[in-house]
């Protein structure tokens, strides 16, 4: 044997290359230097989406300190006249040409396609080495093209696949070679890491081709030699020279993704200003606000300590980008509110970033920015869902589209879109796919689909079956990418044009750019982003404060709902009381039935409680069984120890919440004083944490803690315990911070109900969707609070619902036009305008004044909102029918027409159709009309519950409003039914659930029996759940009604 | 008139030849799906993930309205013994959760008599439909709409009289009608639930209200209007026999029968403007025994000449199995013919010669020993060349390939002298036979041999030669 030759791979799709390459970027990387080849070049196609984990391996080895390949930065682009060739970046600027021309490319192209034409790239693609790759056509006229155009920087690829015409290929390109005088190289068109991904790689051209894989013929690849051969195997294939020509392109290209150099954008600087001094002086200016009184030195201090920091780190323009965009939302009154760690800061707080005040509250700045660390800051912002728009708008006015885009979201292979592409490739039927992918969705765990499959009537074990499962498998475990989308609110701004840092895209909203990188790889590479997030609540609690100033008594400012103490101020203390009562359906993050159920025992009274409250009703701390502890330990039902002691450094960190983590930050803070984790690797973990799909490095942390944690003497079984809470926390822990910032929302919110609850439902009912329950639910609460609510009638409702005096003059709630279905925006703001002028006169009047169509009168009719003309809706469709025919030419003839008087509606079918065109009904709950059938069946009414004894027998029923299976719950199901006295929660155990699986997930009106569950007291609050023994359905009862119930899994 | 109608519920399974318990067919509207026939525990109309959700066990496939079309059809013609005229129809409706109706009318007022009665005709028909295995639910009325209402209800009435019918209508829920349902929530919004409740309002009032049309089809369904509609027409068949005087042994004494029904066919063939694309040709023997032959033409034509050559190489390929008493030739597939148009002499009806020696080839050898290789899109190569090609996927390959492919690798003892950089062909692991070969092609044993080593096993084939 010879020496080994060295060799660099220069033409390399990923998965990236959305059908076509089948393997990740990092699968290439490793197994590339696996094999010991000198470097790699990711060249996916037109797309630079998968070069930042590309470059992933490399930064891991860096950190540990082993020597690893070069990874270069290229793209094959494709041309529309079949010119393919691949464009390696030398250096920056060359960089910055190829994102140029494939921002161009994909640009002048529909979302997820491009179109590339030689003129874009006329003498563009300076500072690349471009490779030639022959496809037999034209072959001459494309290399004469490149050549005039390149003559300094083009190679000829020699990409040889054992097709049978290696011989042939390679003599005719030397043939071109010495012609042009052009150099040859080989490359390998390389589509995989390893041979085995051959069978996935034909998928993936399957997928491409919309067709299955057996009529693909030779679209496939004759062969798997597409993937990173041996050394030793190319060189039995390759001219040593041509080998060799692969390093000398490798070492022209010393461009690396890291490399790719971001600038803060620099117009939020005032004139005459350094970004330092500028943001110290917004601060200056801020502080009276925030601190009327003059603000405490302890806190100047920790802001004269922070501004340090940031200046250290030039962070400055980020600061002062994002204070620039709430104030713009400030000016135009859009409510917002910062989140996450960024809460954190005093500086974010007094520039009126995010709301926590530094005083109250454990601030860890570390979690925020730390000197050690080099990675940006995260700022991220709720806005008003309603209006977050304006905001988008600003930013890209402000910067132009040149240079603010949003971050792309990465859109991975889940179960069930694996298992509908694979099917689709081996050409499964649709309907097995369809049944399979059905059964999955709802609640089971991937890892039993053999055993779904069979319940399904599918044999896992046939070779076929055995095929699609283990290539799903592969797309599903390796996180494959599907295509590229756009998230949700994360905004990159740079200085210069964004298209020289990464290419930009379309996106499938009109007038929205997103690059090609979503927000890790951004936070790999110290890209700024944005988070311009929406909330439903800042919007409903806006609509609640215009209500009241509207109405005119009892408005407030939404600054001035505020804790004043529990036991000081009387309005402070009814609200935390209403509050532990768990009397908080539509209040923020504390609503749902989990958190209910929790409230009683918590009882919180202070902000802090709040804060504590909102974040370990989380999958997170739930599954790291952190709940019960805490509840015990407050209730004082059991010690709070710590694991050395009293001395022990860990209380520091835990006794601020009875001694068990809460919040992410103390899992941080464990990690450093028990196992000795610097602040940075601190960080590292929690990102593990919440990457850990990603790239599964958390596992390499377990180690490295167990080890700190037994060198500082705790017990392995108490480090398992927090490793296992870390894995719990995953990404659903709250940090503190972030769980603050939701607790004041939530506190605002509470009051509002306690205090003001016609405005409150109001508000919440103009904002939805949001939150946890449908308006009927709401509607039936806010007549609980003794809120009086009319009914909808075209005399005298708005679009919106707004507030009226009843007869003692308090506010009560007129319902909006909004809840009639099936009535369009413009069609109600039309009714509301012609109103104004006079009130309607009869139906005819109002069909010509507000200029409805014969649909829309109909939709009013069903809705009983015609009442005041015709008295009820089945005559009052009959006029309104007897108006339209009279649209065109006989528009202004005025026919008799024979007077019908129809029979009312009985009380039954009037609920029916308030349900079916409102969803809601202001007359009797329907299962009052059922009760006399209820009684017989000995059904007690839900508020009776109270009354009985715990671990009694009873016989519930109602109507379904809710399934859950929350992951944190061992598949116990919860399903809320509700009757004309309240709700009841069932829990449902899965022996049942399997035993009578159609009633459960099917049923609309369900009784149940079983035991009931009951704590608290009649001051208190009672948590009242029945574990259900037995369901009979009865949906049937309420045939007619729609389906209400809101599935959650 | 009165008017016999016929239900079909499981036509769109009957259609496909679907008959077990657990196979349903579904529609389809955008991409939602839901089963127009009945499967145990779960009724028309539920959604298909619903369905499946209920009875894991179920078979859902898509509808073929073609299939139902032509099944129905094939019905209307057995029906003609009936009584006639004959409607048919299949009621789309097209709507999420509704099924559709296939419906077949017979006029029976006059053919009453003739069965002796409405129970013996009826008897008589559900016999017949049971032995064909259809499903079906009947009703008779004086309207078309009204039998096909109470037939889809499953209500086996028969009614003369239009007094009757009004009786019977009243009560029946408005939902029940094969309206839009827009239509239909109109009606329900307004508190009007039985069709008594429309036939009580004022008729302008209504019209006015619902539009002329509605009250048309009103009126239609109680008989008072008439309901025009297109019947359907008996098939056009091309059937002759022609009876021999004597026994006949000798093929020879057939030729003259056989030309002249030969000729029979071209003259009906072009009346219809049609061509032939297979015939059949039955000899009848003593004691009611047959031998038939079917033969297949390259195109469709109506070249008498052309078929009488073929039907005689058909013939003189064998003996007779026995003396012939009759011939008959039946045209059993008609299509447009492939005649160029400006051809207007006798001479026109020819095809190509080529067609025709191919034909005359096929006739002598048999129907199967004669067949043309076309290159099929495969990376294999024994699946790279198949009978016929799918002409939406031409294969182009310009890979060297042996002449004579063997059916089957034959195993070499010896590795042959294989040199150089091989054809690797790694492909077909969704269908079974995953091929992992290298390819080499050698001089060996005085012939130009194509030989591979199978990838996993190591070993050496001979699959090919060169002349």
């Amino acid at each position: 044997m010879t020496r080994m030759t060295a060799y660099a791979e220069l033409h390399a799709v990923s998965a990236f290359s959305f059908q076509r390459g089948a393997s990740m970027p990092q699968e290439l990387v490793e197994t590339a230097h696996a094999l010991g080849y000198r470097a790699l070049a990711l060249t996916d196609e037109c797309s630079m989406a998968g070069a930042v984990r590309a470059h992933e391996p490399v930064k891991h080895a860096r950190e540990s300190g082993r020597p690893f390949i070069d990874v270069l930065v290229g793209s094959e682009l494709n041309f529309d006249d079949g010119l393919r060739c691949v464009a390696l970046a030398e250096t920056q600027a060359g960089y910055a040409n190829l994102c140029r021309a494939i921002t161009q490319a994909r640009r002048a192209s529909v979302k997820g396609a491009y179109r590339l034409r030689r003129a874009d790239v006329e003498g563009a693609l300076t500072g690349c080495s471009l490779l030639w790759v022959p496809r037999g056509d034209c072959e001459l006229d494309e290399l004469a093209w490149l050549r005039e155009r390149y003559p300094q920087n083009l190679w000829i690829a020699v990409e040889l696949h054992r097709d049978g015409r290696d011989a042939d290929r390679l003599a005719h390109l030397r043939e071109y070679a010495a012609r042009f005088g052009l150099p040859l190289v080989a490359s390998g068109d390389v589509h995989m890491h390893v041979a085995q991904r051959r069978a996935l790689q034909d998928v993936m051209t399957a997928l491409r081709h919309h067709r299955p894989v057996a009529r693909c013929g030779h679209r496939l690849f004759p062969n798997a030699e597409r993937h990173l051969r041996a050394l030793a195997d190319l060189q039995s294939l390759y001219p040593p020279e041509l080998l060799a020509e692969t390093l000398c392109v490798a070492e022209r290209c010393t461009f690396r993704i890291e490399q790719v150099k971001y600038r803060y954008p620099r117009e939020v600087v005032g004139a005459g200003h350094t970004p330092t001094s500028w943001l110290r002086h917004l601060v200056e200016q801020r502080m009276p606000v925030r601190w009327p009184q003059g603000c405490p030195p302890q806190v100047r201090k920790t802001i004269d300590k922070e501004l340090a920091l940031i200046a250290q780190k030039g962070h400055e323009p980020f600061f002062l980008t994002v204070a620039d965009i709430v104030d713009f939302a400030r000016r135009r009154k859009i409510l917002c509110q910062g989140r996450g760690s960024a809460a954190n800061s005093v500086v974010c707080y007094t520039l009126g970033i995010t709301e926590v005040n530094p005083e109250r509250n454990e601030l860890l700045f570390e979690r925020f920015m730390s000197a050690e660390r080099d990675e940006e800051p995260d700022i991220d912002v709720d806005f008003e869902h309603e209006r977050r728009e304006e905001v988008i708008q600003y930013v890209f006015d402000k910067y132009g589209r040149e240079r603010a885009a949003i971050a792309a979201t990465v859109i991975g292979y889940r179960a069930r879109s694996a298992l509908r592409d694979v099917g689709r490739a081996l050409d499964i039927g649709e309907e097995v796919v369809d049944r399979v992918a059905r059964s999955l969705a709802w609640w089971d765990d991937p890892a039993r689909l053999a055993e779904r499959l069979r319940v399904v009537g599918v044999d896992p074990d046939t070779p076929r079956m055995r095929q699609w499962l283990a290539l799903a498998g592969t797309l599903i475990e390796g996180s494959f990418p599907r295509h590229l989308s756009q998230h949700v609110g994360g905004f990159v701004i740079s200085d210069g044009p964004l298209h020289e840092l990464v290419p930009v895209e379309n996106a499938s909203m009109p007038a929205r750019t997103v690059i090609q990188w979503d927000k890790d790889d951004l936070e790999t590479l110290g890209l700024l982003k944005v988070d311009v997030l929406a909330l439903g609540m800042l919007s409903a609690l806006r609509r609640m404060l215009e209500l009241l100033h509207a109405f005119g008594d009892g408005a407030i400012e939404y600054e001035a709902i505020r804790d004043h103490g529990y036991g000081e101020d009387a309005a402070t203390t009814a609200t935390y009381d209403m509050v532990c009562r768990a009397e908080t359906i539509g209040v923020f993050q504390i609503e749902s039935r989990a958190q209910m159920s929790m409230l009683p025992r918590l009882r919180p009274k202070s902000m802090y409680d709040l804060t504590v409250q909102v974040a370990i009703v989380r999958p997170g701390p739930i599954q790291g069984g952190m709940v019960h502890p805490y509840l015990r330990r407050r209730m004082g039902l059991e010690p709070i120890e710590y694991p050395k002691g009293d001395g022990d450094p860990i209380r520091r960190v835990l006794e601020r919440t009875s001694g068990v983590p809460i919040f992410q930050e103390q899992v941080m803070q464990i990690a450093m004083v028990a196992a000795g984790f610097s602040a940075s690797r601190a960080d590292a973990l929690r990102r593990a944490m919440a990457a850990w799909k990603r790239n599964g490095h958390v596992d390499r942390f377990r180690e490295e803690l167990k080890a700190g944690m037994k060198a500082r003497h705790y017990s392995e079984e108490f480090a398992a315990r927090i490793f296992r809470q870390i894995e719990g926390f995953g990404s659903y822990g709250f940090p503190e911070s972030h769980a603050a910032s939701f607790a004041l929302l939530a506190y605002k919110s509470a009051w509002l109900k306690r205090h003001r609850p016609a405005a409150f439902f109001c508000g919440l009912v103009n904002a939805q969707p949001m939150g946890f329950y449908p308006v009927s639910m709401l509607i039936a609460e806010a007549q609980r609070s003794g809120v009086e609510v009319r009914a909808i009638d075209v005399q005298h409702s708005d679009r919106d619902c707004r507030l009226e005096r009843d007869v003692q003059g308090r506010a009560a709630i007129r319902l909006g036009l909004r809840l009639v279905r099936g009535l369009s925006v413009d069609a109600a703001q039309r009714i509301e305008a012609a109103r104004a002028q006079r009130a309607f006169a009869d139906i005819d009047d109002l069909a010509r004044r507000a200029a409805l169509s014969a649909r829309e009168l109909g939709v009013l009719a069903d809705a009983d909102t015609l009442r005041p003309f015709a008295g009820h809706r089945f005559q009052a469709h009959w006029q309104a029918r007897g108006h339209e025919h009279f649209d065109d030419v006989l528009a202004n003839a005025n026919l008799p027409d024979e007077g019908v008087v129809l029979a009312a509606p009985n009380e039954g079918e009037d609920v029916l159709a308030d349900y079916r065109s409102t969803h809601l009904s202001l007359r009797r709950h329907p299962a009052a009309l059922l009760r006399p059938r209820l009684e017989r069946a000995r059904v007690l009414p839900n508020a009776r519950l109270q009354e009985i004894a715990d671990g009694s027998h009873v016989r519930v029923g109602g109507i379904v409003m809710f399934r859950q299976r929350p992951g944190s719950a061992n598949g116990t199901m919860f399903i809320t039914l509700e009757d004309e006295t309240g709700i009841v929660n069932l829990i449902v155990r899965p022996p049942l659930i399997d035993a009578q699986r159609e009633t459960v997930v099917g049923g609309r009106f369900l009784l149940a029996h079983g035991s009931l569950q009951k704590q608290g007291s009649d001051e208190g609050g009672w948590i009242i759940h029945v574990i259900a023994e037995e369901f009979a359905d009865r949906s049937h009862w309420i045939a007619g009604l729609p389906h209400l119930s809101r599935d959650f899994h | 008139m009165l008017w016999l109608c016929l239900h079909f519920p499981h036509l769109p399974a009957e259609a496909l030849g679907l008959d077990g318990p657990f196979d349903a067919v579904t529609e389809q509207h955008g991409a939602r799906r839901w089963l127009i026939t009945a499967a145990p525990g779960v009724a028309v109309g539920t959604p298909l993930g619903t369905a499946l959700s209920l009875q894991p066990q179920l078979r859902a496939r898509p509808r073929s309205v073609k299939a139902e079309r032509a099944a129905l059809r094939q019905l209307a013609h057995t029906c003609y013994r009936y009584g006639s005229p004959i409607h048919i129809e299949i009621r789309d409706l097209a709507e999420l959760g509704r099924a559709p109706q296939a419906l077949l009318w017979i006029e029976i007022a006059a053919s009453l008599r003739l069965f002796g009665g409405y129970v013996a005709l009826r008897d008589a028909l559900c016999t017949e439909l049971a032995e064909r295995a259809y499903a079906a639910s009947l009703a008779v009325a004086p309207s078309r709409a009204a039998s096909a209402l109470f037939a889809s209800l499953g209500q086996p009435i028969a009614l003369r009289d239009r007094a009757a019918l009004e009786r019977r209508l009243a009560p029946l829920p408005v939902a029940a009608l094969p309206w839009p349902r827009m239509q239909l929530d109109v009606f329900d919004g307004m508190g009007l639930r039985r069709l008594g409740d429309l036939f009580a309002l004022p008729r302008a009032a209504f019209a006015r209200r619902f539009g002329s049309a509605t009250l048309s089809a009103l009126d239609q369904l109680r008989g008072r209007l008439a309901e025009p509609a297109e019947a359907i027409v008996p098939p056009p068949v091309f059937h002759r026999r022609f009876e021999l005087a004597d026994e006949i042994a000798q093929v020879e004494a057939l030729l003259f029968p056989l030309r002249r029904l030969a000729f029979d066919l071209q003259g009906w063939l072009r009346a219809r403007d049609a061509g032939v694309r297979s015939v059949r040709l039955v000899c009848v023997h003593a004691q009611r025994r047959r031998t038939a032959f079917t033969l297949h033409f390259g195109d469709a034509h109506r070249d008498g000449a052309r078929l009488f050559e073929t039907l005689r190489e058909r013939l003189m390929r064998a003996p007779l199995a026995a003396p012939v008493r009759a011939l008959e030739l039946h045209a059993d597939e008609t299509a447009a013919a492939d005649v160029p148009q400006h051809d207007l002499f006798d001479d026109a009806d020819r095809g190509g010669d080529w067609t025709r020696a191919i034909e005359r080839i096929t006739a002598r050898l048999g129907e199967t020993a004669v067949w043309t290789p076309v290159p099929h899109a495969d990376h294999r190569p024994e699946r790279a060349m198949r009978r016929t090609g799918d002409p939406r996927d031409p294969a182009a390959h310009d890979r060297p390939r042996p002449l004579w492919l063997l059916k089957k690798p034959v195993p070499l003892p010896v590795r042959p002298p294989a040199a150089g950089t091989p054809e690797r062909i790694e492909s077909g692991w969704w269908s079974g036979g995953d091929r992992r070969r290298d390819y080499y092609v050698v001089e060996w044993q005085r012939a130009r041999a194509w030989v591979f080593c199978e990838r996993d096993s190591e070993s050496w084939f001979l699959h090919g030669l060169w002349a």
